[in-house]
């Protein structure tokens, strides 16, 4: 009897429980989303979605291959979605919700409020190549796979976001 | 390098900060002092990327991590594969066939328009004189459609119109022994089917024709003797007539022999029961006092 099986055991992938899953990579996922919808509840929403689709389709992921790369795609993947979805359903871009506030007792210095506002002004490619490489710290070559690019591409990609966001920030940063 | 070459290779650099891999851009910006600006900018915003907080990521986290335990904790749905599958199917189906042959294994075949006519005609043979037209005409149209109507060979649709007017002639002739020398001539009928059910191997039709066979030979030949020897003494016409019936038994006795020697084991079964019926006839035409 031959069963469809993951690429590890039944509840892991790439060696690691559901659970164990989450708390390694929830942060690398959440900051990513975070910053691609600019808002909370949306941002919860799609860290968790990407989860249960990693989850879902578990016996894609060939063991090897980097792990965050293969979860971070699928969170661009989702937010993709999103946007086509909100696209559909109403006029106003996800852009174009209120700025990101942060809640009482933490950092809301003048340089986090501006640089968010900055990162939502890069378009959406810019701004997932800027985030990959920033916060989740993916070798061009990781990014380029992610966003079904090339490297070099993606490349460009960065140059053009660290210019704008150098022009934006100009002298406050 | 000018500043542009500088300033450029510095925004496609994997880190702002760090030109080990690329000496003539390190020498640059430690000499430049806005290209070293720029590099010192993109370090401090990669910092403060690194840094930023994350509003609502312990909540969604706590949340996310709640949804995937009920995963952990769900016994895992099993999916099988298409060939997999496909074999349990062919298996049913196999097992389904096979209970159906086991089934019907034991079972004889379901009784034709022919073998109704036989079992009509022992009826009649059986019936009291008084009844016999009750018995024909109960049953004859009926049985008469059914032959018109039934999908037949050559060699049944002969036999069926032979029984039906042997069931005709049952009604109005009462001589027990031209009535035992027809059903004599009846057996020799079947007796034709048992030897080809041996050539064919064919178990369920030996069956059938068994059990006709005794009805035939039993209730219409043995029947109409018996009530020949009740009625009066035997006639010297009569005598000749006995005399075929009875050697017509011993050609069937030793025909039945001879195809149960070269039944398979399956048919042998209903052969003896045939052979015994046959030889149990003989016994008691011998028993009547007779020499033939």
């Amino acid at each position: 009897m031959k069963l469809n099986r993951s690429a590890d055991h039944d509840n892991r992938i790439g060696g690691l429980a559901f659970d164990e899953l989450v708390e390694l990579h929830w942060d690398s996922v959440y900051r990513l989303v975070y910053h691609l919808c600019g808002n909370l509840h949306d941002a919860q929403d799609l860290a968790q979605e990407t989860f249960v689709k990693a989850i879902a389709a578990r016996s894609s992921f060939k063991v090897g291959t980097n792990l965050k790369a293969w979860l971070l795609r699928i969170a661009s993947n989702s937010f993709l979605d999103l946007r086509r979805k909100k696209k559909t359903t109403r006029a106003a871009p996800m852009e174009a919700e209120p700025a990101v506030t942060f809640p009482d007792g933490m950092q809301n210095t003048e340089l986090m409020q501006m640089l968010t506002a900055a990162i939502q002004q890069l378009d959406e490619t810019q701004r997932m190549v800027f985030l990959l490489r920033t916060q989740d710290d993916l070798s061009f070559r990781e990014i380029a796979q992610t966003l079904e690019t090339t490297e070099e591409t993606a490349r460009w990609h960065m140059l053009q976001a660290r210019r704008r966001l150098m022009k934006q920030l100009e002298g406050r940063i | 390098m000018n500043c542009q070459e500088a300033q450029e290779a510095i925004l496609l650099s994997d880190n702002p900060a760090d030109f080990t891999s690329n000496p003539e851009l390190a020498k640059h910006v430690t000499e430049c002092a806005a290209c070293s600006e720029i590099s010192l900018q993109l370090s401090r915003m990669q910092t403060a990327m690194a840094t930023f907080p994350m509003p609502g990521s312990a909540e969604g986290k706590a949340a996310t991590l709640k949804r995937v335990r009920s995963f952990e904790m769900r016994p895992r749905r099993l999916i099988l594969h298409p060939m997999f599958l496909s074999a349990v199917a062919a298996l049913i189906v196999v097992g389904v066939g096979l209970g159906i042959v086991i089934y019907n294994f034991d079972r004889p075949a379901p009784p034709t328009v022919v073998d109704r006519l036989i079992d009509w005609n022992a009826e009649l043979a059986d019936a009291p004189a008084t009844q016999q037209s009750a018995v024909f005409s109960a049953r004859a149209a009926v049985l008469q459609s059914e032959v018109h109507d039934a999908s037949l060979s050559d060699d049944d649709r002969e036999l069926a119109s032979a029984l039906l007017q042997h069931g005709n002639w049952l009604c109005v002739n009462t001589d027990p022994i031209d009535r035992a020398e027809k059903f004599s001539d009846l057996s020799d009928l079947i007796l034709i089917r048992m030897h080809r059910a041996v050539l064919n191997n064919d178990e369920k039709a030996m069956q059938r024709l068994s059990l006709r066979y005794d009805q035939v030979v039993r209730a219409g030949i043995g029947g109409n003797l018996a009530r020949m020897k009740a009625n009066a003494a035997v006639s010297p016409e009569n005598t000749k007539k006995l005399e075929r019936i009875a050697k017509r038994n011993a050609d069937q006795e030793r025909k039945l022999q001879l195809l149960n020697d070269r039944a398979s084991k399956a048919l042998q079964k209903e052969l003896k029961q045939a052979l015994e019926t046959s030889k149990k006839q003989g016994k008691n035409m011998r028993g009547q006092g007779r020499v033939f």
